[in-house]
């Protein structure tokens, strides 16, 4: 059965009224699974922006940041079959990946040798500080803002110290001068407040 | 004090979230996932609102990125998929090494999962139960509900009322076998485990809902693919099992 409305008047000659809508990460994905490079290159330029960022977040480093997003990058081609959707959405599985990279980055470190290349990559690397315009995502990035202002001022920083930081919770109960027992709560609850607040439905 | 350690553990699912744990304490908290299905949803939840912190985060790559990344693509060989999971890796006399279980759902923590629950809550109470037994056990005032997807499109359903000592497990989805059967068991930490009976599976995959009684010291609930009539001990690997400790 067709249930299209019978187009009529100047209707009838309209231009296609709707883009077709993007398809869902996840569907994407799944195309990559299949060797599908197309695909892949629409899902770089979807993720590309926040795998990006987040590693710069964490690493501070451009040229540092760089390397590991590449890495990132190319993991989720590799790895696009092991994405199960019943487990969760597809944006946060790379996500993930993204933020295991770069804190295993951050916390394999420290070392001398490290140290030095990151000053020697970051002497002749372009500084890129704008943030992604596209307006969607700043949309969604004010959103976060907003809702983690919602937080205890314990509870919004031992969630992005963790995060951003890339600190375990000891690290964090450290930092914050405040008892294991606590951070750990104050992590958990303030992530359920973020979470609610969000909209998050999983 | 077993359950305060668990208490504590559950407490752990924002640090691991937030990637924040490391070593034996990540190790130990992903041991406990495998027993818990309510963390495991409860991380879930918590991933999807750290993966909107990263995304918040968002900056534009360095424009030259992009051609490094479909460069390496290209000659990235892509990971074979993964083999099928099987329900439950296979191991004779499962039931004494505490099982290595896909599936697992904690009783003691149950949380409300949601719309499955009410939703197989209410199937369950469609099914017409012969024995008053079972409507005794799921309308039981301590009554649990633990529900799970062992595969996709198999959901299993176990109620249990401590005070009756008994359960009753329900399911849809199941193939109807050939030859064979649907056995469950019931597994005591001593490492004995017993029968609970056969599965009757109708031809549209729902699972008539079976009653174990005198659950006694039984810690897990396993079901197994046994010859036509059942075996007296389980003979083959669970297809998926559930914690029911209390």
């Amino acid at each position: 059965m067709n249930d299209e409305p019978v187009a009529h008047g100047p209707m009838r000659n309209a231009p296609e009224p709707v883009p077709p809508a993007r398809p869902p990460l996840a569907e994407l994905l799944t195309q990559v699974a299949r060797g599908d490079e197309r695909a892949f290159e629409d899902i770089y330029d979807r993720i590309s922006p926040a795998v990006y960022g987040l590693i710069r977040r964490i690493l501070r480093d451009p040229a540092q940041s760089q390397e590991v997003a590449q890495e990132v990058l190319v993991e989720v081609w590799r790895s696009a079959c092991r994405y199960d959707e019943h487990r969760g959405s597809a944006h946060a599985w790379i996500m993930t990946l993204a933020h295991r990279r770069a804190v295993d980055r951050v916390r394999s470190e420290q070392a001398e040798s490290d140290r030095q290349a990151r000053a020697a990559a970051s002497a002749n690397a372009t500084p890129y500080d704008q943030v992604s315009e596209e307006a969607t995502s700043r949309l969604e990035s004010e959103r976060v803002q907003r809702c983690l202002q919602t937080l205890t001022e314990l509870q919004r920083q031992s969630v992005t110290l963790a995060y951003y930081g890339g600190h375990t919770y000891r690290e964090v109960a450290k930092l914050l001068s405040a008892p294991l027992g606590t951070v750990k709560t104050r992590m958990r609850d303030g992530l359920i407040r973020l979470r609610d607040c969000l909209g998050v439905e999983w | 004090m077993s359950r305060k350690l668990r208490q504590d553990l559950h407490t752990l699912a924002g640090a691991y979230a937030l990637n924040a744990l490391r070593d034996e304490e990540l190790r130990r908290f992903e041991q406990h996932l495998l027993h818990c299905d309510a963390c495991v949803q409860e991380v879930r939840g918590m991933t999807e609102t750290t993966a909107l912190l990263g995304s918040a985060a968002a900056r534009t790559p360095p424009p030259e990125m992009r051609a490094a990344v479909l460069d390496e693509v290209a000659r990235t060989r892509q990971l074979a998929p993964a083999p099928p999971q099987p329900f439950v890796v296979t191991r004779s006399r499962w039931w004494q090494r505490g099982l290595v279980v896909v599936l697992a759902a904690c009783l003691a923590a149950l949380i409300a999962l949601g719309a499955v629950v009410v939703d197989q809550r209410r199937e369950i109470s469609e099914l017409r139960s012969e024995e008053q037994q079972i409507a005794a056990v799921m309308s039981a005032p301590d009554a649990e509900y633990v529900s799970a997807e062992p595969s996709e499109g198999v959901s299993v359903t176990a109620v249990a009322s401590e005070s009756m000592g008994s359960l009753v497990f329900t399911g849809q989805g199941l193939s109807q076998l050939d030859d064979q059967d649907y056995q469950v068991w019931l597994a005591a930490p001593d490492g004995s485990v017993r029968s609970a009976g056969l599965l009757t599976v109708g031809a549209d995959g729902a699972v008539e809902p079976l009653l174990a009684e005198q659950l006694a010291d039984a810690q897990t609930l396993a079901v197994t693919i046994e010859p036509a009539g059942g075996s007296p001990q389980p003979t083959s690997d669970p297809m998926m099992s559930m914690s029911i400790e209390s």
